[in-house]
């Protein structure tokens, strides 16, 4: 008799602490690109059922993490291309915490403030394969207005071309380039600070 | 001129749209300039490799949902060298 699909831990590898802080992280992931409590959870549940036949055969919890987030990813852009739903709530708070950001990047003549200037990110390809980085970076787009979020993901990660997101989200295509400047200011800051400065300071070990 | 903060809206502008002739000069006169834009234009496209590359990453993850170790085990011989 087929098992109907439960909330008992199942997961031969895993904690129940270890499946609850995944499933908190994905259940944030989503409210922010789905800016909808309720439609986050259909989107986290949709998940979870997607993959409970298989998930006892991931051994770590960063192999599962990775696995369910990929899943999670593309059931959120499947809801994102049927709902065609425009975000607008929160975009006014976000204009005024971007002018707070860009004003502590730029001076008042619009040129870099000297200890704010973009550094050259050092990246051996292998810091790619360091799970941490993929969480650095996960947080920081997390952290990004949903707004942002949603068409950087549409944009760089599924790769899709400009007119078909401004289609898609409502936008016009002076919009979409404010939105793409804003995400990308954003997260190179968010990286920098969290990640590549990290690693210089404390990269100390070769 | 465009000062910074406009020239890094160009830059990022650059990545999804086809610059004109002016732009492209512009842009390569500013960056050869200006570290800061220099390293943002370059953290702008390894932003895009890196996400690409996060997408390919767990997609592969996704297409092979079991990492078993099921790698065909050498036998091991007595080899006394």
């Amino acid at each position: 008799m087929p098992q109907p699909p439960n909330t008992e831990n199942q997961h031969p590898h895993l904690s129940t602490a270890d499946l609850a802080d995944i499933h908190g992280q994905m259940l944030a992931f989503a409210k922010n690109q789905l800016a909808d409590t309720a439609l986050a959870e259909d989107a986290v549940q949709d998940t979870l059922i997607k993959t409970i036949t298989h998930h006892a055969s991931f051994k770590g919890k960063s192999a599962y993490k990775s696995w369910v987030f990929s899943i999670l990813k593309n059931t959120i852009i499947d809801m994102l291309r049927k709902q065609q739903k425009t975000i607008t709530a929160s975009s006014m708070e976000a204009d005024e915490n971007d002018d707070a950001l860009f004003d502590t990047l730029f001076k008042k003549n619009g040129h870099w403030h000297k200890t704010q200037r973009p550094t050259s990110w050092h990246t051996p390809d292998e810091s790619y394969e360091n799970h941490e980085f993929w969480q650095v970076l996960e947080v920081c787009l997390t952290n990004l207005p949903a707004e942002q979020s949603r068409v950087f993901m549409m944009r760089e990660y599924i790769g899709l071309e400009t007119p078909e997101i401004c289609d898609e989200c409502n936008i016009s295509t002076n919009k979409f380039y404010v939105l793409m400047h804003r995400a990308r200011i954003k997260l190179q800051s968010c990286l920098s600070v969290n990640w590549f400065e990290h690693q210089q300071q404390g990269g100390d070990y070769a | 001129m465009r000062n910074c903060e406009e020239m890094t809206r160009l830059i990022s502008e650059s990545m999804d749209r086809e610059l004109s002739f002016m732009e492209k000069f512009e842009m390569s006169m500013h960056t050869m300039m200006c570290k800061g834009c220099h390293n943002f234009k370059q953290n702008t496209a390894k932003l895009r490799s890196i996400t690409h590359q996060h997408n390919t990453q767990t997609h592969s993850t996704h297409q092979q949902p079991a990492p078993k170790n099921n790698t065909p085990q050498q036998p091991k011989k007595h080899t006394d060298t």
